[in-house]
């Protein structure tokens, strides 16, 4: 048997709806049958379901892709984006490794806009490029978003689609070339891949073979129709059997072969993969009236006006429930309109575009396995202990050398350097500092991992995380050597800046080895063997919509990215080992991503982390619908979290 | 154990200044005079500990600048409400004061040793207050508040700005153990109005004297003005357009060039300068010019313009009031009015040979000017014999 070509296909799953994802789990079914399909993922995308038994296709992550690279040098590419923000992370690697690119929806700008406000520029760039595609009528757009703030809602209908805007390879960002661009006359699936026969799959959803099976999406107005059908009198209805589906099952082609009527209430633009499937297979069909309904031929379908005509809606399932004539005039009506329209098999154009040869992936810079932490499933079984890098000097576990403690005495200033914990936890651990006149300094490896981001701003975030400076060095380093830094800061020793001092003749530090300080870590250890809780607070200050604030109480800065609709993490917690996280309150749930693992967090499940040897944790975390566990925005996460806050438990030591 | 500090060559005193006004970039006198005093400072081997007010908000890349410039900086977020006047007629002397100043100087104090207290501006003062007897504090008074707006008002200038009474300028004057005044004529009425000491400190900057450019025959000679778009600046360029319009002639003889923030104001709309904006290196645009011009009138304190051209050794023509503090018995230097002002400009563009003796005695008026500031900086922030002062400057962001 030979090998069969392997691909990777670049898209969005579900949990998350729409038209991407759908397109994303029917591609790599149908491109299944002649690749070895590897689908990759955004590190923060929610966990899915999806092919979890089907091995002939494989589910990664962009950290994989970035481990491991040469793994997938010769892999085929093929990007499956969506109009939003989602297909952000998609976006920004087809700019280092460009395949081919094909969107369901067909406008992308919504992801354009995106994609400029997630660089510097915007909104200059957002603007320069809209006068690129529109010209004058670019102009007066953009001046409405730079002076008013104010975009056109229905920017998308004038802009240009990658298809049609030749523009687009000649746009200064040169974001997607218009050779890359994957543009089917029309969305039409011919072969139901893998979709198994009528009557089995009936059997196996316990479908009795006289019932009317009525499937319906989930788009659109799934409630009110279930509510709505409900209402049909019992001799219509005793026959039917409902079944609402997202577009995003992988069982979809099973599920339409099985299907009597198709309901698919959906208010998008562009046809429905359902839709598409249904055409293949001649089914009678109940839709929104739009464009591409009408471009297939007016009756072919029962049209609704729009979602919420509800009362159309009921009778047409009856009508169409209680006639087999009728459903059979329209599925007639459509396979002799596939026909007649020469409809091409999507997926076969898809084979055959993706025969053409592309340039083997680039090689991604490797990611420096800095210092962060490691996200890992308490409840799942086999919890593996992740060890933290750094050197032995920095462990904990070596105890057993204490060494000196603070002298007992009255509250004082004391220099706490390094990795230094939250407030609450050093008064409580060393209760002869006095917080308010204690400065705290950085030290050098500590600096790099807090500002790897942005070297060029060492000096703005360890100011707001609030480490004085200078940074703290080593006694016997080359000052020279050490101030050779991406961030140019000035450095000390610490006799050094002792001589800066009023009355600061102590100092302790943390996840770090200096000379004349004591080391706090061991201390700590030895106060406490019950570990410590911290509860992690989001409060920036809403009258002046920071994006970015540190919690002293907490130790905690925290980075909401609008644009990706995620909170990027960083604790300073001062200790090396294992930490819990947890949500406080019920009925929420948000996704954990770190460099090694993606895990939704709720009150039942908690996360493990791993600080490293700095004592530092960092994830990102997004939020998600409790019950459906699709992707949600900022403005839900921020409300998640001013509700439920997080829960930070030291667990033990390394 | 501790080296006494005065046995310790790497010991170096350490200043607490406190300034509403951010030092980066420096593109309006202010704050031009805020920077040059601390890095003066800092190569007379103090470190510096910068308490910014907020009152001008700050971007990531002034933060980072002034981070890269002095040894310690605290930021107080910016308030736009901070800004109040008690008083139906003028403010109150701590009307514009900023109390979470006082919160981060108590603490610095504290945790540091500082040997210097350095407040900018009689209205942000009110932490001297708070600290410790034994540590000098003096206060940089930049301006003359007292009846500020009046003294505008009879310019012919609506500048609204912080104004206040002499009696509240005076409690000001008080907390300092010395005050410290841009020029010797508000030094004088200083010393009227209080008892402690005040000391003339002007804008000191080195000298950075830029070669002549040389004369091309028959090209006009190139005049400059460089300035931010305060009122002072625009009311000045008003007046010199009138006149400038007056004299055709003039403007067939010279070329003239504006840059600095003034260039995006009201006033430089209708000008018949060629408006060059914000120019990346001042240095290149001094050395462009062949005059540098400063029409200035009223106004109070310090035209740090004046000192700066005068610094680049550049020919410089200037009105009386745009001299004021900074002596000089040159002709050119004395202009009374625009229409003098015009007379000088037409003097030189026919006989471009007398730029030379101007050039010549501008440089002499800013040694003279440079050697008094030097004289006072002596004797209130005496040289540090450290380790630090032959150290290479800190990195910070071109201006």
């Amino acid at each position: 048997m030979s090998k069969r070509p392997p691909l990777l296909l670049i898209g969005i799953l579900p949990p998350t709806p729409g038209s991407a994802a759908a397109a994303t789990v029917q591609t790599a079914l149908v491109l299944a049958q002649e690749f070895s399909v590897t689908i990759l993922v955004s590190d923060t995308a929610p966990p899915t379901n999806i092919f979890r038994d089907n091995p002939a296709i494989d589910i990664i992550r962009t950290r994989n892709l970035m481990a491991t690279p040469d793994v997938y040098k010769n892999h085929k590419r093929l990007y499956i984006l969506d109009d939003s923000y989602l297909s952000l992370f998609a976006l920004e690697l087809y700019q280092q490794a460009p395949g081919i690119i094909w969107s369901p929806g067909s406008k992308l700008n919504r992801l354009i806009q995106d994609y400029f406000a997630s660089q510097p520029g915007w909104p200059d760039t957002y603007g320069d490029w809209l006068i690129e595609q529109l010209g004058t009528e670019g102009e007066t757009i953009s001046h409405g978003l730079l002076h008013h703030r104010r975009l056109s809602t229905n920017l998308n209908q004038e802009l240009p689609s990658p298809s049609e805007g030749s523009s687009f390879r000649q746009t200064k960002a040169n974001l997607i070339s218009v050779d890359d661009v994957f543009s089917p006359p029309d969305l039409f699936i011919a072969a139901p891949p893998a979709a198994l026969p009528r009557g089995q799959y009936r059997a196996e959803l316990d479908v009795p073979e006289d019932a009317i099976l009525i499937v319906a999406t989930q788009q659109g107005a799934e409630r009110k129709a279930a509510d709505a059908l409900k209402n049909l009198r019992s001799p219509i209805s005793s026959k039917m059997v409902f079944k609402f589906i997202s577009e995003g099952e992988e069982n979809l082609a099973s599920l339409v072969c099985a299907a009597d009527i198709l309901l698919v209430i959906s208010a998008t633009n562009f046809c429905p993969i359902t839709v598409a499937l249904g055409m293949a297979q001649g089914k009678a069909m109940i839709v929104c009236s739009k464009p591409w309904s009408a471009k297939r031929g007016a009756r072919n379908f029962i049209q609704l006006p729009h979602p919420e005509a509800l009362h159309q809606m009921v009778a047409a399932v009856a009508a169409l429930s209680q006639d087999t004539t009728l459903r059979e005039w329209y599925g007639q009506n459509i396979t002799e309109s596939v026909s007649q329209q020469g409809l091409q098999d999507i997926s076969g154009l898809l084979k055959e575009r993706l025969k053409a040869k592309q340039p083997p992936l680039a090689v991604f810079e490797e990611r420096a396995t800095t210092a962060t932490a490691d996200a890992t499933w308490a409840s799942q079984q086999n919890t593996q202990r992740i060890t933290s890098e750094g050197g032995s000097e920095n462990r904990c576990s070596d105890h057993n050398k204490a060494g000196a403690a603070l002298q007992e005495g009255p509250r004082r200033s004391v220099a706490l350097i390094g990795a230094v914990p939250p407030r609450p936890l050093v008064e409580k651990f060393f209760p002869e500092v006095d917080w308010e006149i204690s400065p705290r300094f950085a030290t050098l490896d500590l600096a790099h991992t807090l500002c790897a981001d942005a070297p060029e701003q060492t000096a703005n975030k360890l100011a707001l995380l609030g480490y004085s400076t200078p940074i703290v060095r080593p006694e016997n380093s080359v000052k020279a050597a050490e101030e050779n830094t991406p961030f140019s800061m000035r450095t000390s020793s610490w006799s050094d800046l002792q001589k800066d001092f009023r009355a600061t003749n102590e100092a302790l530090c943390f996840g770090c080895n200096i000379n004349g300080a004591v080391r706090a870590n061991l201390l700590i250890e030895e106060k406490s063997r019950t570990g410590y809780q911290l509860n992690l607070v989001f409060n920036g200050d809403e009258s002046l919509k920071v994006l970015k604030h540190y919690e002293e109480s907490c130790g905690l800065f925290w980075q909401l990215d609008p644009v990706r609709h995620q909170i990027t993490c960083m604790i300073v917690a001062g200790l090396a080992g294992q930490y819990q996280l947890s949500l406080a309150n019920r009925g929420c749930a948000v996704l954990v991503s770190s460099s090694t693992q993606s895990l939704v967090l709720s009150i039942d499940q908690p996360a493990v982390l791993e600080a490293n040897n700095l004592g530092l944790l960092s994830f990102v975390i997004s939020a998600l619908d409790a019950e459906s566990g699709a992707p949600q925005t900022h403005d839900f996460l921020t409300k998640t979290l001013a509700h439920s806050g997080l829960i930070l438990e030291w667990l033990n030591h390394g | 154990m501790h080296i006494p500090r005065t046995q310790d060559p790497s010991f170096q005193m350490q200043v607490l200044v406190t300034s509403p006004i951010p030092s980066h970039p420096q593109n309006h006198g202010n704050r031009a005079r805020v920077y040059s005093l601390c890095r003066t400072l800092q190569k007379r081997g103090y470190k510096i500990h910068f308490v910014y007010g907020g009152f001008e908000g700050l971007t990531a890349d002034q933060e980072t600048a002034m981070r890269n410039a002095w040894e310690h900086v605290y930021v107080v977020p910016h308030d736009p409400g901070a800004r109040k006047q008690s008083h139906r007629k003028h403010h109150m002397i701590d009307d514009w004061y900023v109390p979470q100043v006082s919160d981060i100087t108590n603490r610095i104090l504290k945790i540091w040793k500082i040997d210097v207290c350095l407040a900018n501006y009689v209205w942000f003062s009110r932490w001297l207050e708070d600290v410790p007897t034994g540590i000098p504090k003096y206060l940089d008074t930049h301006d003359m508040f007292a009846n500020r707006d009046l003294s505008l008002k009879k310019a012919g200038i609506d500048g609204r700005w912080y104004s206040t009474t002499p009696a509240e300028e005076a409690k000001a004057f008080k907390r300092a153990d010395t005050v410290l005044a841009i020029q010797d004529s508000e030094a004088e009425k200083f010393r009227k109005a209080t008892k402690q000491p005040v000391l003339t400190l002007g804008h000191y900057l080195p000298a950075q004297f830029l070669a002549q450019k040389p004369l091309t025959k028959g090209q006009k000679l190139k005049v400059g003005y460089l300035a931010s778009s305060n009122p002072i600046n625009q009311h000045s360029l008003h007046h010199f357009n009138i006149a400038l319009k007056a004299n055709p002639q003039l403007q067939e003889m010279l070329s003239f060039h504006l840059a600095g923030a003034i260039c995006a104001s009201d006033t430089a709309r209708d000008t018949l300068f060629e408006k060059l904006g914000f120019v990346e290196s001042v240095t290149s645009f001094y050395e462009e010019m062949d005059v540098v011009l400063n029409p200035n009138l009223g106004g109070t304190g310090l035209k740090i313009k004046s000192v700066e051209a005068l610094s680049f050794g550049k020919p410089l023509v200037a009105t009386a009031d745009a001299m004021v503090g900074i002596a000089s018995a040159e002709p050119f230097h004395q202009c009374k009015n625009m229409t003098a002002l015009t007379k000088a400009l037409m003097a030189l563009a026919r006989e471009p040979e007398l730029l030379t003796a101007l050039q010549d005695s501008g440089q002499a008026a800013f040694a003279r000017y440079a050697s008094a500031q030097r004289e006072t900086l002596d004797r209130l922030f005496p040289k540090q014999n450290t380790e630090a002062m032959k150290a290479e400057p800190p990195k910070e962001e071109a201006s």
